[in-house]
């Protein structure tokens, strides 16, 4: 027992001075995670409850996604968005919607490394898009950086 | 206390102090303010437009006009001039942070397909600039007109050495310059390089007695009359005439020119105005040289006052605004539908961007941007 209690102890002692370093290496992303991304995310929720999720992923959904150039020989990715409203028998309404839309253009195909494996060569602002019940709104965006040719789209929730 | 209970106190203690850390979310927002991205919603209120607006505006207007026909398949860079955008909304906004997004994502990205000329800024320093890049420039005018004088036939070809009377230069003061300053140095030049072939004459010769007359003008390149007001001229009015342009018993500022009037026994230190003080005071363009292409006209006339050698150089240009250059002039237009009731309000925003051939006045492109809003809580924007 007192053995134990020591190596407990000792074990302890050993966290406390091992974070009493001043430097210590940053976390990497998981590469098997970030293999996961597709073309286009949602962003994770900020809050799970027991019926559900406040995820977008419950009521939005991707109509279309084509991507290709336009005349100028920009990159040009367009996305159907659609409010397919409440799909759960505790929420048969569900709500309007106001999303956050950025997108992200690369000159390597993000995968099979992920999108966040390397830099963007040009990165949109958050653009809103609101989205009322039932509603499919066509996104379209163009990156006038010409060669970056791959992207990746991430949705959010309305940031505020 | 036995060993057991001390490790299980330690124990004990360092697994609250753990388990304390997971506790919450490590909290590095500053105090007192937050730190927001800059597309995020501020909480504020208000029902125009917001940043996430203008950086979207940025975003798609630059990536749709650097796709024009127009400027990418240009083979070369396409000039833009800017105009103010007009806001006919009830808000009071600064419009030119919208221009200024614009421009900074259009020269970012632009890969020197547009370039925007700078009609506002900087424009101070950049006339200071040129101003002093020409006094050399004059330097080497003068040096051109006195080596051409020398060097012509008249001079050359003559058996003897002309005798030369110099008059003082006309209009200098267009470039508020003395007169017989630069006389002098327009002389001293020709003497250095026509050598023994020329004699000028002292300031008392009589016209008799000289071959030729050397003199010039300034003239400005411009419909107008040109000219600024020169105190230096009323200063030497006055030394001219010293019993009528000392001041003897007035002492309001508004009459009197400050200078030194040396030759009338006692200096003077307040003079009375002369006609360019005068002037300037009536009209401020006249504070200044004006800008336009300044040009230096000089003469040899012979006693019977006709010209035997003329020539004329550029001694200032005008500094131009670049404009002429546009391809594009680059403006637009805030519009909204206000409704108000009850403390709340609603704003349907449209902003549109065009082009405009500056030559055929045709809407070359518009751009538009719609957005609708209502808030409980209005807010003033500025």
């Amino acid at each position: 027992m007192k053995s134990l209690l020591f190596n407990c102890v000792v074990a302890s002692l050993t966290f406390y001075v091992f974070g009493c370093q001043t430097t210590y290496d940053a976390r990497r992303s998981q590469p098997q995670n970030l293999e996961a991304e597709g073309s286009i995310v949602f962003v994770r929720p900020d809050r799970y409850t027991i019926l559900g999720t406040r995820s977008i992923r419950d009521y939005i959904e991707i109509t279309y996604e084509e991507s290709g150039h336009n005349e100028a020989g920009q990159p040009v990715v367009m996305l159907g968005l659609r409010n397919r409203g409440g799909q759960h028998f505790w929420d048969l309404k569900g709500p309007d919607v106001e999303l956050s839309v950025q997108t992200a253009f690369y000159y390597n195909p993000i995968q099979p490394g992920g999108a966040s494996s390397g830099p963007a060569a040009y990165r949109t602002n958050w653009q809103t898009v609101k989205l009322v019940r039932g509603q499919t709104s066509d996104y379209r965006v163009a990156c006038p950086v010409i060669g970056a040719n791959y992207y990746q789209v991430t949705i959010s929730e309305y940031l505020k | 206390m036995t060993k057991s209970l001390l490790y299980l106190w330690l124990l004990s203690v360092a697994g609250s102090l753990l388990i304390y850390g997971c506790s919450t979310p490590i909290d590095t927002s500053p105090s007192h303010t937050r730190i927001l991205n800059l597309d995020q919603d501020d909480n504020i209120g208000g029902s125009f437009i917001e940043s996430s607006d203008i950086r979207t505006i940025a975003q798609q207007f630059s990536t749709e006009l650097l796709s024009l026909p127009e400027i990418s398949q240009s083979p070369d860079i396409s000039y833009i001039a800017t105009q103010r955008i007009r806001n006919s909304t009830r808000y009071m906004v600064d419009t030119d942070i919208l221009m200024r997004r614009l421009r900074l994502e259009l020269n970012q990205y632009g890969r020197g397909q547009v370039r925007f000329l700078a009609q506002d800024s900087g424009q101070e320093v950049r006339t200071d600039i040129l101003r002093e890049r020409e006094q050399s420039s004059v330097r080497d005018a003068i040096d051109e007109v006195a080596r051409y004088i020398a060097n012509s036939e008249l001079v050359q070809d003559s058996p003897s050495s002309l005798r030369v009377n110099v008059l003082p230069v006309e209009n200098t003061n267009l470039f508020n310059m003395n007169a017989d300053s630069f006389a002098s140095l327009l002389r001293t030049k020709i003497k250095n390089h026509a050598g023994d072939k020329i004699l000028f004459a002292g300031p008392r010769a009589s016209p008799t007695e000289v071959d030729y007359t050397l003199t010039g003008e300034f003239f400005a390149q411009s419909l107008k009359t040109e000219g600024i007001a020169s105190s230096i001229e009323d200063l030497r009015w006055a030394q001219e005439n010293p019993e009528q342009f000392y001041d003897t018993g007035r002492v309001d500022g508004e009459s009197t020119v400050y200078g030194t009037q040396v030759n009338i026994g006692v200096p003077h230190r307040r003079v009375n105005i002369g006609p360019n003080t005068t002037y300037k005071i009536i009209d401020p363009t006249l504070w200044n040289s004006p800008n336009v292409t300044k040009t230096f006209n000089v003469m040899l006339v012979n006693q019977d006052q006709f010209a035997v050698l003329e020539k004329m150089v550029n001694l200032e240009e005008k500094i131009s605004s670049g404009q002429e250059r546009a391809n594009f002039i680059l403006t637009g237009d805030i519009t909204s539908l206000t409704k108000a009731s009850d403390g709340a309000r609603s704003d349907y925003v449209l902003i549109t961007l065009y082009l405009i051939d500056p030559v055929t006045n045709d809407m070359l492109w518009e751009y538009g941007y719609e957005v609708k809003r209502v808030t409980s809580r209005s807010v003033l924007y500025r």
